[in-house]
C-alpha cells in the first residue's frame, strides 16, 4: 500500500518583519530588514517582534503565557485559518502537535532569577508551566482541543525543522491524518543575551547601518544576529485535505537528519551533506531538481564556510546552478523557531516563483562561492526546495518540499 | 530615657485605624481587574470562587499577586475555601494578623 503525501494546507509567520506570511514573504522580497539596535544592551542588533499582547489574548490568559508561546499560539492561528479546518476537524485523536523550541520560557526564566536573587526571593508560582520547552505545543493542544500527540522538540537550531519532520513521518506513516508543526522561539532577554555575547558568536554592533549587521556570506560577517517568532504549518495526508476539499499549497517531500558527532559549537560538512542527501533521497528527488535552497546561512564565519563545502559535498557539480540564499540577513536567526519559518519562505518561493535574496552581501568571501541570489529577489520557475537548519549539538536536519501539483 | 524615645513610646500609644475589610477588598479588585482584566460587578461574595473565571494555576498566582499588593505572605491557601466570600475573609485575616491591622498598601 502506498504511503500517503503530506501535504501543507496552511501556514503561519510571527517574525520581525512581518506578523503574517504575506508581510513576511514581501518583506523578504523586497529586502526589508528587522534588525535593529537594542537600547541598553550597547547597540547590540537583535531583531525582535512588533506584538501587542492584548491585541490576542485576554489578560489572564496572557499571563499564562511565556512570550513564546504567545507567538507561537499566533502562527499557529494563522496557519489554522488559511488551511480552513474548523475546531472540530482538530479535536480527534488522529491530530498532532510537533512544536519545536530551543530554550523554552526565557522571559520567565529570566524573571525567575531576578526575583529569586531580590531580597525576598519570592518566586511567581506560574514560573514552571511558563518556563517548560513544551508549553507552546501544550497551549496549541488545549487551544484546539487536539487529543492525538502533542510533543516538543527540543534540539537547538534545528528544533522546527525537526518537529515539521517528524510530523511529516507521523502522517506519513499513519499515525495521524493531521499535525500543527513548526516552533517558537524568543530570547531577547538580559540573561539570554549575555550567554550569547559571552559565546562570542554574535554580529558586532554597527552604528551607521544597524539594519544591515547580519551579512551571510559576506567578506565582511561579523557574526549572527538574534531574532524571535514563530513559524507554523499545518501538514495534512494529501486523502484528508482533499476529502475536506482543501487545496494544498506545497508537499513536504523528504526530511533527512543527521549529526555531526563532532564537536558541540563547531558545524561539520559531513554530517550536514549526510542530511541533505538524506532528505533528497527520501524525497526521490535528484540534486537537479532542487530549484532553492534556503541556508541555514547564520553569517558566523565558519557556519557559513562549512555550509558552502556541505552543499557542495551533497550536490556536487550541481551546488553551482542552485540558487542559495540566507534570509536571516533580514529576520535575524529564530533559533528553534528557524526551521519553520525558513522553510515557509522556502515554500513561498516555490508558490510565488520568486527567491528571496540574501541581503547585505556586497562582497562575498571567497570560500564561500556558490549563486546566494545577491542582486535582488529572482524570479525563477522553482519546482523543488530545500530548507536547512543546523543546530548546536551537532544536529542536522534538512526538508524537501515539492509543488503539490508536480505530486 | 532619650526624648526621641519618648517620641517613639507616644507614636506606639497614638490610637490607629483599624485595616477595614472594605480596603482589603478593594485591593483584591484592584489586582483582578490590573492583571487579569476580570471586572464583573455581579461577583457576590456567595459565589464559588471558579465564577472569578481564572483556573487553578491562576488562582495560586492571584494569590502572589496579593501577597505583593497587601505585604503579606499566604503560607498556603486553606484548602476550605470555596467561595469568594471565603477567600476575603482569609486573605483579610492575614492581612490584620501580619500587619497589627495597619493599612500598608
Amino acid at each position: 500500500m502506498a504511503r500517503p503525501s503530506v501535504m501543507v494546507t496552511g501556514m503561519g509567520v510571527v517574525s520581525a518583519i512581518g506578523c503574517s506570511v504575506g508581510a513576511f514573504f514581501h518583506a523578504l522580497v523586497s529586502g526589508r530588514s528587522g534588525v535593529r539596535p537594542l537600547a541598553g544592551e550597547g547597540g547590540l542588533p537583535v531583531a525582535s517582534v512588533e506584538f501587542d499582547v492584548k491585541a490576542h489574548f485576554p489578560l489572564a490568559h496572557a499571563r499564562t503565557l511565556d512570550r513564546f508561546a504567545q507567538l507561537g499560539l499566533v502562527a499557529v492561528d494563522e496557519a489554522v485559518l488559511q488551511s480552513k479546518l474548523q475546531k472540530a476537524d482538530l479535536q480527534g485523536p488522529r491530530v498532532g502537535v510537533y512544536f519545536g523550541s530551543g530554550l523554552g520560557g526565557a522571559t520567565a526564566i529570566d524573571d525567575a532569577y531576578r526575583s529569586f536573587f531580590a531580597p525576598e526571593g519570592r518566586v511567581n508560582p506560574m514560573t514552571v508551566v511558563l518556563t517548560m520547552a513544551n508549553a507552546a505545543a501544550a497551549h496549541i493542544s488545549i487551544r484546539y482541543a487536539i487529543r492525538g500527540p502533542s510533543l516538543t522538540y527540543s534540539v537547538a537550531c534545528a528544533s522546527s525543522a525537526v518537529a515539521i519532520g517528524e510530523a511529516f513521518r507521523a502522517i506519513r506513516d499513519g499515525y495521524i491524518d493531521v499535525a500543527i508543526a513548526g516552533g517558537a522561539e524568543s530570547i531577547i532577554t538580559p540573561g539570554s543575551l549575555a550567554s550569547w555575547k559571552a559565546m562570542r558568536v554574535l554580529a558586532t554592533p554597527d552604528a551607521s547601518h544597524p539594519e544591515a549587521a547580519c551579512r551571510p556570506f559576506s567578506a565582511d560577517r561579523t557574526g549572527l544576529v538574534v531574532g524571535e517568532g514563530a513559524g507554523a504549518l499545518v501538514l495534512e495526508s494529501s486523502e484528508h485535505a482533499k476529502r475536506g476539499g482543501r487545496a494544498p499549497l506545497a508537499e513536504i517531500a523528504g526530511y533527512g537528519i543527521a549529526s555531526d558527532a563532532t564537536n558541540l559549537a563547531k558545524p561539520d560538512a559531513d554530517g550536514q551533506a549526510q542530511a541533505m542527501s538524506a532528505a533528497l533521497v527520501d524525497a526521490i528527488a535528484q540534486p537537479s531538481d532542487i530549484g532553492y535552497i534556503n541556508a541555514h546561512g547564520t553569517a558566523t564565519p565558519t557556519g557559513d564556510v562549512v555550509e558552502t563545502e556541505s552543499i557542495r559535498k551533497a550536490f556536487g557539480a550541481t551546488a553551482d546552478r542552485i540558487p542559495v540564499s540566507s534570509t536571516k540577513a533580514l529576520h535575524g536567526h529564530l533559533l528553534g523557531a528557524s526551521g519553520a519559518v525558513e522553510l515557509i519562505a522556502a515554500l513561498m518561493a516555490l508558490r510565488t516563483g520568486t527567491i528571496p535574496p540574501t541581503c547585505h552581501l556586497e562582497e562575498r568571501d571567497p570560500q564561500c562561492d556558490l549563486d546566494y541570489v545577491r542582486e535582488g529577489a529572482r524570479r525563477a520557475r522553482v519546482d523543488a526546495v530545500m530548507s536547512n537548519s543546523f543546530a548546536f549539538g551537532g544536529t542536522n536536519a534538512v526538508l524537501v518540499a515539492r509543488r503539490a501539483s508536480a505530486s | 530615657m532619650a526624648s526621641d524615645s519618648i517620641e517613639a513610646v507616644l507614636q506606639e500609644d497614638a490610637p490607629r485605624a483599624e485595616y477595614s475589610i472594605e480596603q482589603t477588598v478593594a485591593t483584591m479588585r484592584r489586582a483582578l481587574i490590573e492583571n487579569y482584566g476580570i471586572d464583573d460587578p455581579n461577583l457576590s461574595e456567595e459565589a464559588e470562587i471558579s465564577a472569578l473565571g481564572l483556573d487553578s494555576l491562576s488562582f495560586v498566582e492571584y494569590a502572589f499577586d496579593l501577597e505583593t499588593a497587601l505585604h503579606v505572605k499566604f503560607d498556603d491557601l486553606p484548602r476550605d475555601i470555596t467561595t469568594i466570600g471565603d477567600f476575603i475573609r482569609f486573605v483579610h485575616s492575614e492581612v490584620i494578623r501580619q500587619s497589627d491591622g495597619q493599612p500598608r498598601d
